[in-house]
């Protein structure tokens, strides 16, 4: 909210510069995130009145204009202008040339149509202080040729932008902040006249009110005044709504309004002749009921709204906005003021119903202060009799059937220290109280050590209702820099959860460590995907017709309509970005969150996934070696060796078939026949469509299934003492026979004399015949204790050559 | 015997001439050469032994100790030419061993751990060590989670301050969590005080993306519920983060906010890091910017978890992880923690 501080000082005088009153509140909990001079740039505009008006020659909505600035001694200066206020003795704002407004005009000397114009005569609007650019800015007869605009305009000012909070409605008003200030900085506030000059006529004989609903409009009083003229604000008015950033309309308005930023209580006035029995009745709507607001906006209604009636139906949504019928217009002779407290979350229902929010809603649902009312639409009575004319009808039709009383708080003094940890002077938390309009009844009855008070609230403080709101009003004006640090150091024992938690976290490290060693960047990528682009890639194996995906009711935008199924779908996109950008040799991993529901309850499914994305060159060309490409083996490599790091046994790497997948190279992985994850050569067509050129590889591990098979636990292995054997030996067989069923059969074969395995060669080609390969592989044999001897290991060897002659048809390389 | 002295002499005078002759590396056959001339079977030294029996029995001690101290000086000699010129060809042979050291390494380029990542555990740790134990949570989220437990009614202004991404479920009451302050609830929920847990995770805001701000981010929230905790502490704690965050002669200061789960609650501003308060566009000439939120968790809120507040006090705060990397790193633009360009990357 816009707070002026010439405005403020009506019922405060502050002696605090404007960026000290600003850091002041802030500190206070009303934070002030800006301050903006009203005049800036302004500094060369001035007030030129014109004294005589020619025709312009070529054109024929221009005017040449003699205007006077001022400067004795000096002729008129000639400005053209097309504004149809233009006439003589008319006192605007002039422009100099060679001057740049705020809004951006740059005012040069120039030839408009043959005719020089030096300077310009300008609207609210070029100066940038309102939207109006109906006609250049009126003065009045006060201002004189030559005075600075800042001056003769009220634009030396200074407009405060506070962030204020959702709990304190009670500082949306400039005699809000001022009464916060007043507590703050002990000073005297001073009220606005809320004085009402009556007219013998009863208001109760001109309208009546009736509430239905009690519980929604606790209270609602109105006002009439008959009489009145509709027409432009004073300039005083138009200023003061100016300087916060609001548009005058007329004055009527304008002083609702004015009351609104003052007092904090939104008012709305009808054209009395407008009510159709004169009498309003606040009920909820009707079912189906149709509704125009004032801007225009036609509504079907809900039960749910609460509204003002009249005989014939609505005329106001209940502090949201006025109708279009009842709307005060220039042919407004009478009018009734209303002045209501309705429930908060009535409001704010209400709101969300209309998708519709306004300067009065946002106070009403925050909470406005039900002894308001009264002062309100006096002080708005008034004005609008000393403003627009007409009389003010005697009494306040006040229907009030459900009043709310002030809240009592049994405070207990020592919760204060037990909640700040600071000794707070019992006579300071006494000022404190009072300062901010608490009274304090002392219960005499209580020893001194638990010496309580009642503590009576002020109607405008709706969001102080315990003690403990109580104790926060203390550290806010004692001030949170009073109350001194302290660091104290003490263990927690961890529960079971928080132990997993730890465990799970430590294997993300031990991961993310060891693959950024490894050369991978880790990625963190958005939650979000489009489901089309499933449909686009049916390659992502994922029908967004079948596929149990989690669905976001209400996106931001279109291709954020759902939670990703996998990482490789948000991973995608941003290899893609990459590639354009001219990375092409990427090692990545993500760990991430996916997300699924579960096809039977619907329940939603969180998974920590490792996904794992190569593509482009390995090793990049260098002055010692040639680029090496990536490739299947690397990334399944890249695999086994966090496997092997996280000391996980039991791998299986079995040929699968799935959609991502180059339909031959990909392979799932199980621990112990238990499905953890996958590798493969991504398919071409996926790749294509997020412009990978090169083949790209991907492997995905569910980390939390994938957490349950490690145990961080170790036991050391006493290092061998007898030598190993070793042997080597070439196998011949068909190239489609996989390696990993020989292996394992030849570890089944051997037992625990196998130490070690490495295959160091696959070969195809001649003199080999074709269809066939050789793979060569190294044995280590070992056995603790002793020191084994050739012939046992030649008695094994040939036993496995025969078994796997027999099982794979593969035969010694001769 | 005078003559076999003079012999002796010059016999010495020509060997040690000899010996300085050979200078060339490729003379080490010669330095051979030498050491058999004069000192071999039939060598020079030998030819006078034999010559020593027709010399005066008197005076062979004197010709002996001649003969002895020729050969052992010729030995000493010998030995250090020979060392000297195997050492020249070790320099020759590693002078051919020259290579250009100037010439690029080999590398294995490692990568990064998302900055974000870091950043995350680098909070974590500092907490850690004050005690903290991390505990997490899911993503979706129950609206009684995520609002109603932590005292943010339906139907409240109070929820405006979030804004929530709904999943179609029907329900209605299923979203993403705005903030990881549910993870207080279910830890709560599940444990009798004391309870002191960080809880980093994602985050979700349906708001619309820019500079500064994006629909998805971290967060790390903090909780601490036992006897006797207070606003001092939850001052000492947060000061002591923000100093070894970003170093320890920022100025750190509380100020009175809102939030509908602590009570009292306050913001935290750091001095500027930009600027170092002096006023610029990242704290908008204010010399201060706001790092996270904080307060003393709300006796409502105990509420829900079955706590006493008559006897458990606590406090609470969260902070962006993003905003703080931004802050640290000189980022000005939210939007590159998720485009992982790697060039980006790279650099943390």
């Amino acid at each position: 909210m816009q707070i002026s501080y010439k405005w403020l000082q009506d019922y405060i005088k502050i002696g605090l510069q404007p960026a000290e009153l600003a850091r002041r509140l802030t500190t206070c909990g009303l934070e002030t995130t800006n301050i903006r001079y009203l005049g800036e740039g302004l500094d060369r505009v001035v007030v030129g009145e014109i004294t005589e008006i020619e025709k312009h020659p070529h054109a024929d909505h221009l005017f040449l204009c003699a205007v006077e600035t001022g400067v004795t001694g000096e002729d008129t200066i000639s400005v053209i202008c097309g504004s149809p206020n233009t006439r003589v003795g008319l006192k605007s704002a002039f422009v100099p040339p060679d001057v740049t407004l705020p809004t951006g005009i740059s005012v040069k000397e120039a030839q408009i149509r043959g005719v020089v114009s030096s300077g310009m005569l300008c609207s609210e609007k070029d100066l940038g202080i309102s939207t109006d650019h109906s006609g250049i800015i009126e003065l009045g007869s006060e201002s004189t040729a030559g005075q600075s605009i800042v001056e003769a305009i009220g634009l030396d000012d200074y407009a405060l932008e506070l962030d204020l909070t959702a709990n304190r409605p009670d500082t949306l008003s400039h005699y809000g902040v001022a009464r916060e200030i007043s507590a703050m900085l002990n000073l005297p506030l001073q009220s606005p006249n809320l004085t009402v000059n009556e007219n013998d006529r009863d208001a109760h004989s001109l309208a009546k009110i009736t509430i239905q609903h009690p519980n929604s409009c606790p209270r609602y009083a109105a006002r009439v005044i008959t009489g009145v003229k509709i027409g432009p604000s004073p300039r005083w008015l138009r200023e003061r709504l100016i300087a916060i950033g609001q548009r005058p309309i007329n004055n009527v308005v304008d002083i609702t309004n004015f009351v609104l930023f003052e007092l904090g209580h939104p008012l709305h006035a009808f054209d009395y002749d407008e009510i159709a029995g004169h009498h309003i009745n606040v009920r909820h709507a009707l079912d189906q009921e149709q509704f125009t607001t004032l801007d225009n906006v036609a509504y079907t209604l809900t039960p749910e709204t609460l509204m003002i009636t009249d005989e014939n139906g609505g005329i106001a949504v209940a502090g949201i906005m006025g109708g279009l019928h009842s709307e005060v217009t220039e042919k407004t002779r009478n009018i009734l003021l209303e002045s209501a407290y309705f429930n908060p979350q009535t409001i704010r229902v209400g709101c969300k119903l209309l998708n519709k929010k306004t300067e009065s809603s946002h106070r009403f649902e925050r909470g406005t202060d039900p002894e308001n009312v009264i002062a309100s639409v006096n002080r708005a009575a008034q004005l609008i009799v000393d403003i627009a004319g007409g009389e003010t009808a005697k009494g306040i039709i006040d229907a009030y059937p459900k009043p709310i009383l002030s809240k009592n708080i049994h405070f207990r003094l020592d919760q204060t220290k037990r909640i700040l940890g600071v000794e707070i002077p019992t006579e300071k938390i006494y000022q404190i109280f009072t300062s901010l309009g608490f009274q304090i009844e002392q219960n005499q009855s209580d020893s001194s050590q638990d010496q309580a008070w009642q503590v009576v609230v002020p109607t405008w403080r709706q969001d102080v209702e315990r003690e403990i709101d109580l104790i926060e009003e203390i550290a806010r004006h004692y001030g949170y820099d009073h109350i001194p640090d302290r660091l104290i150091l003490t263990a927690t024992t961890q529960s079971n959860d928080q132990k997993e938690t730890a465990r799970k976290n430590k294997l993300k490290d031990i991961a993310r460590q060891f693959l950024t060693g490894s050369g991978y960047n880790e990625f963190i990528t958005n939650s979000f995907v489009n489901d089309a682009s499933f449909e686009r890639s049916p390659q992502f194996g994922i029908d967004p017709q079948t596929y149990p995906l989690i669905r976001i009711k209400n996106p931001l935008t279109f291709d954020h309509n759902c939670l990703r199924p996998s990482l490789l779908t948000t991973v995608l996109p941003q290899i893609r970005e990459n590639i354009h950008r001219k990375n092409t040799n990427l090692k990545i991993f993500e760990i991430g969150t996916v997300f699924q529901k579960n096809k039977q309850t619907g329940q939603s499914i969180e998974r920590t996934v490792l996904g794992l994305f190569l593509c482009g060159d390995l090793l990049s060309r260098n002055w010692q070696s040639k680029a090496k490409s990536s490739s299947f083996y690397d990334l399944k490599g890249t695999t086994e060796d966090l496997f092997s790091l996280l000391q996980i046994t039991g791998i299986k790497f079995t040929s699968v078939s799935h959609a991502q997948y180059h339909p031959y190279r990909c392979a799932e992985i199980r621990i112990h026949n238990e499905r953890i994850g996958s590798v493969g050569e991504l398919n071409s067509k996926l790749s294509a469509a997020y412009d990978i050129e090169t083949p790209a590889y991907w492997a995905e591990i569910d980390f939390q299934l994938l957490t349950k098979k490690i145990s961080l636990g170790r036991v050391y292995q006493q290092l061998p003492r007898y030598p190993a054997l070793e042997r080597d030996f070439a196998l011949v067989m068909d190239e489609k026979t996989p390696y990993e069923p020989i292996r394992d059969r030849i570890h089944e074969i051997a037992e625990e004399y196998l130490e070690n395995m490495t295959l160091f060669d696959v070969y195809h080609g001649a003199p080999l015949p074709e269809g066939k390969k050789s793979i060569a592989f190294s044995m280590t044999f070992r056995t603790p204790g002793r020191t084994l001897v050739d012939e046992e290991i030649d008695r094994l060897t040939d036993r496995i050559l025969q078994a796997v002659e027999k099982e794979f048809q593969a035969v010694l390389r001769g | 015997m005078d003559d076999l002295k003079n012999k002796i002499k010059s016999l010495k005078e020509e060997a040690f001439s000899d010996l300085n002759r050979v200078d060339q590396l490729s003379q080490l056959k010669e330095l051979d050469r030498l050491r058999i001339k004069y000192m071999g079977r039939k060598g020079a030294i030998q030819s006078i032994m034999k010559g020593l029996k027709s010399v005066d029995p008197k005076d062979r001690p004197l010709i002996g100790r001649l003969v002895n101290s020729f050969k052992s000086e010729f030995g000493a000699k010998y030995e250090e030419k020979r060392e000297e010129l195997r050492q020249r060809a070790e320099q020759e042979r590693l002078g051919k061993e020259w290579i250009d050291v100037t010439l690029p390494g080999v590398r294995q380029r490692s990568g990064k751990i998302h900055i974000i990542q870091q950043t995350l555990d680098e909070i974590s740790s500092i907490f850690k060590g004050l005690g903290f134990s991390v505990a997490d949570g899911p993503e979706i989220e129950s609206d009684y989670y995520n609002f109603d437990a932590l005292n943010i009614p339906k139907d409240h202004p109070a929820r405006d301050m979030w804004d929530t991404f709904y999943i179609d479920d029907q329900t209605d009451r299923t979203v993403l969590r705005t903030h990881t302050s549910p993870v207080q609830i279910r830890t709560m929920e599940r444990r009798q005080p004391p309870v002191r847990i960080i809880v980093p995770g994602r985050v979700y805001r349906n708001e619309a993306i820019d500079a500064s701000h994006h629909a998805v981010f971290y967060q790390v929230e903090g909780l601490y519920v036992d006897n006797n905790v207070t606003f001092r502490d939850l001052k000492g704690v947060l000061s002591y983060f923000s100093r070894q965050m970003f170093g320890d002669n920022l100025l750190v200061r509380f100020r009175p906010s809102f939030f509908p789960f602590t009570e009292p609650s306050a913001e935290v501003d750091i001095s500027c890091v930009m600027c170092s308060g002096k006023g610029c566009a990242v704290c908008k000439y204010t010399g201060w910017v706001e790092i996270l939120g904080c307060g003393m968790v709300d006796p409502a809120v105990y509420r829900y978890v079955n706590y006493d507040p008559e006897i458990y006090s606590g406090y609470a705060f969260g902070l962006g992880v993003e905003r703080i990397a931004m802050l640290r790193y000189q980022i000005n633009d939210i939007r590159l923690f998720l485009d992982n360009d790697v060039r980006f990357l790279e650099q943390f």
